[in-house]
């Protein structure tokens, strides 16, 4: 593969004059057993521009996007003086691949006032003079390498010496982990260990919804029914034994109907007996009360009347009339009762009513003389009508009861036909013990049926535990599963590891060993400079030919410069990618010699080598000396002033056989 | 032409075969190739997809 020409459009210090966009070639087929194309240049010349110019034209906004670094100043001050809004940039290079010719465009628009690109870049690729079919970052990815491989193509060799003077390791280890893909192993290390995590969580999260101690409790809950079962056994034994009594008291188990008869009559018989001896003492008592009804009668009522009217006042008139009608009603409806004015008081045949009565029927003399005499004989009629009603209620009463007495008649006469025996006796007895028995018997038929439903609500826990239990077993189930799975991805890590580091050893042992090769075919010192190892740890070290390393005091910057170019060179060649070199500085601060052989050790791999080198430090008539025969073509970059302040760049290509002098005018 | 993750690819499968176990070169190939391809892809989601791949994996090894 060869790089043929680059044409750069307001690319950077590259301005459009004359609308011919400049150009660089970077390879003549009449000299094409030369390899080598120079661009020679002081510091900002537009040397490194051309580097940047090839990555663009590759890689666009994935490489950088600084685009206003790479819009050319001068374009961007005369659009707007013309007042334009943009500036449109493009790179072109040209690249011959055996007999097919490459043309790779990128375009570009920059918005001037915005300071902003105006859309995404283009790329364009164009085989042989027609587009190619294939999707144009498709046929960069097959010919050519990721963007972040291609730095091990095309590199500034200053800058690499400079980054690894910083950090030494992190150097290395970004190189090496870039180069080889590493990185992505080390992103399954670590996505394999997160996902282990993920795992362990998923495991610990169905863990604890495990109560764990299920089983146990079915088994405990199991024992209970078990001894609650044993429980209803012996209380149905003890009811069985019941029945044995029961049929020992009575040969069919229970008394006959005469005995319950029998029974019957005497629990009647005793019961009446004890009401009749309660009614007795009753009925003498209500005797005494019937005797002195009538006076009792008209004391209940003068006290109900005095209550009515205690509290009214009266005249004498008032009063004697209300003596008329108390003594005109005692008079009419209790013959027997009679009213002594004179004396104020009641006589009941001859018998005068106690001192409190009579105070109390003062008392109402007085006071149902109070008001309106219709009134005062209206309460009392009232009351006495109530009495009246008690009266008969009482004789319905002792009507009844004297019936009482007819019934214990009967129930006597029955039981003489009976007769109360010794034997009935002891059937009375055994009655009563069976119904004891009976009484016991239900309290155990109680228990049992509190026990079974007991047991009933036990067995639908158990039956919810079983489901819970269930549960859990599928629960233990899937965590058996997931750990299968973690362990599976334990060893998936193991493996990642392990390829991890089988590939590193192999590729620090290739990259080693090309580049020790490629140390010792410059450095002639092989006895100290006699190979680069760089181990798993990502250590660089320079070693002499007893094994020993280098100290850091034993090698200049020069040396150093190769040994990273020699770290790069076995990269690349790791890489096996068939792709012009493209190197900045390459030779500068290089011991003489050194410059000579870094240069045939490249050309060895066959690829094209485009070098931007400095005249006067790398470039010198004694550099030509060497490299004269081996310069396909020379270009010479030069700034110069357009208008007043801006510089911009251009190219000469000049003849690759002669040595160019450094003509101090031009720079 | 042989590409970096085909060198890495074939170490992987090489270290598989130490354990004679084919399926799990299946599995990391396509972790592999998951990575590669979802290069941008938070490293939170990518475990889960990578975890979605060996369940499923697992998964058809276990209907197998």
């Amino acid at each position: 593969m060869k790089f043929v020409k680059l044409k750069l459009k307001n690319f950077k210090p590259y301005y459009v004059i004359t609308n011919k966009e400049p150009e660089i070639s970077f390879f003549e087929s009449e000299r094409s057993d030369k390899n080598i194309s120079l661009n020679i240049g002081p510091t900002g010349h537009g040397k490194s521009s051309i580097s940047e110019a090839i990555l663009w034209c590759f890689f666009g906004d994935s490489y950088k996007r600084n685009w206003e670094e790479w819009v050319n100043t001068l374009s961007m001050e005369i659009a707007k003086q013309k007042g334009d809004r943009e500036v449109k940039m493009s790179v072109e290079l040209e690249i011959e691949m055996g007999s097919e010719y490459y043309r790779i465009v990128r375009l570009g628009e920059y918005n001037v006032k915005r300071k902003e690109k105006l859309k995404e870049s283009e790329i364009h690729v164009i085989c042989n003079g027609e587009p190619v079919k294939e999707d144009p970052n498709m046929f960069i990815g097959r010919y050519f390498l990721p963007m972040k491989l291609m730095e091990y193509f095309i590199f500034d060799a200053d800058d690499i010496l400079k980054k690894f003077e910083e950090n030494r390791e992190k150097t290395i280890k970004d190189h090496i982990n870039k180069i080889v893909g590493l990185e992505k192993l080390d992103d399954v290390v670590s996505t394999l260990e997160r996902v282990i995590e993920l795992y362990k969580d998923g495991v610990y999260e169905i863990e604890s919804q495990i109560r764990g101690d299920t089983a146990n409790k079915i088994k405990e809950k199991e024992e209970d029914i078990q001894k609650k079962k044993e429980a209803v056994i012996q209380l149905k034994n003890e009811i069985d034994n019941f029945e044995k009594e029961k049929k020992k008291l009575f040969r069919g188990g229970a008394p006959s109907p005469e005995e319950e008869r029998f029974r019957d009559l005497i629990e009647e018989r005793d019961k009446l007996t004890e009401e009749i001896k309660r009614s007795n003492n009753k009925l003498r008592e209500d005797k005494d009360l019937l005797s002195n009804m009538d006076l009792l009668l008209l004391k209940n009522v003068i006290e109900k009347a005095m209550e009515k009217t205690e509290k009214k006042k009266t005249s004498r008139e008032e009063f004697e009339n209300a003596v008329e009608v108390v003594k005109s009603s005692v008079e009419k409806d209790y013959s027997g009762i009679f009213f002594n004015v004179e004396e104020k008081s009641l006589i009941k045949s001859g018998t005068e009513i106690g001192p409190d009565n009579l105070e109390g029927i003062n008392k109402l003399l007085l006071s149902t003389g109070s008001g309106i005499k219709a009134d005062s004989l209206r309460i009392f009629r009232e009351y006495l009508d109530e009495s009246k009603s008690t009266q008969e209620k009482f004789l319905d009463y002792k009507k009844k009861f004297d019936g009482k007495d007819g019934e214990l008649l009967k129930v006597k006469n029955q039981m003489d036909l009976i007769g109360e025996t010794t034997g009935n006796k002891e059937v009375i007895e055994k009655i009563k013990k069976f119904e004891e028995i009976e009484r016991k018997m239900s309290r155990k038929k109680g228990n049992i049926k509190e026990i079974e439903d007991k047991i009933r609500d036990i067995e639908s826990e158990i039956n919810e535990l079983r489901e819970q239990l269930k549960l859990e077993n599928d629960q233990k189930r899937e965590i058996k599963e997931i750990n299968e799975k973690k362990t599976i991805t334990q060893s998936l890590l193991q493996i990642s590891k392990e390829t991890r580091k089988e590939f590193l050893d192999f590729l620090l042992s290739e990259v080693n060993k090309t580049a020790s090769e490629f140390l010792r075919n410059i450095i002639k010192d092989t006895k100290r400079f006699h190979s680069i190892e760089i181990d798993p740890d990502y250590r660089f070290q320079l070693k002499q030919e007893n094994g020993e390393p280098l100290k850091e005091s034993q090698i200049n910057r020069g040396n150093l410069q190769i040994s990273l170019m020699a770290f790069f060179f076995g990269l690349s060649q790791f890489l096996n990618k068939k792709i012009p070199y493209v190197i900045d500085d390459p030779l500068l601060r290089l011991d003489p010699g050194h410059d000579k052989r870094l240069i045939e050790q490249l050309s060895k791999t066959g690829e094209q080598l485009i070098l931007h080198m400095i005249p006067g430090k790398e470039y010198t008539t004694d550099t030509f000396r060497w490299l004269g025969p081996h310069i396909n073509i020379q270009n010479w970059i030069y700034r110069k002033m357009h208008g007043t302040k801006e510089l911009i760049s251009y190219v000469e290509c000049k003849d690759a056989e002669k040595i160019i002098e450094f003509d101090i005018d031009k720079f | 032409m042989m590409r970096e993750e085909d060198k890495i690819i074939r170490t992987m499968k090489k270290e598989c075969e130490k354990i004679d176990n084919d399926e799990y070169f299946e599995i990391l190939h396509k972790i592999y190739r998951h990575i590669v391809e979802h290069e941008n892809q938070p490293h939170e989601d990518r475990a889960r997809s990578i975890k979605a791949i060996i369940d499923e994996e697992e998964g058809e090894g276990n209907n197998k």
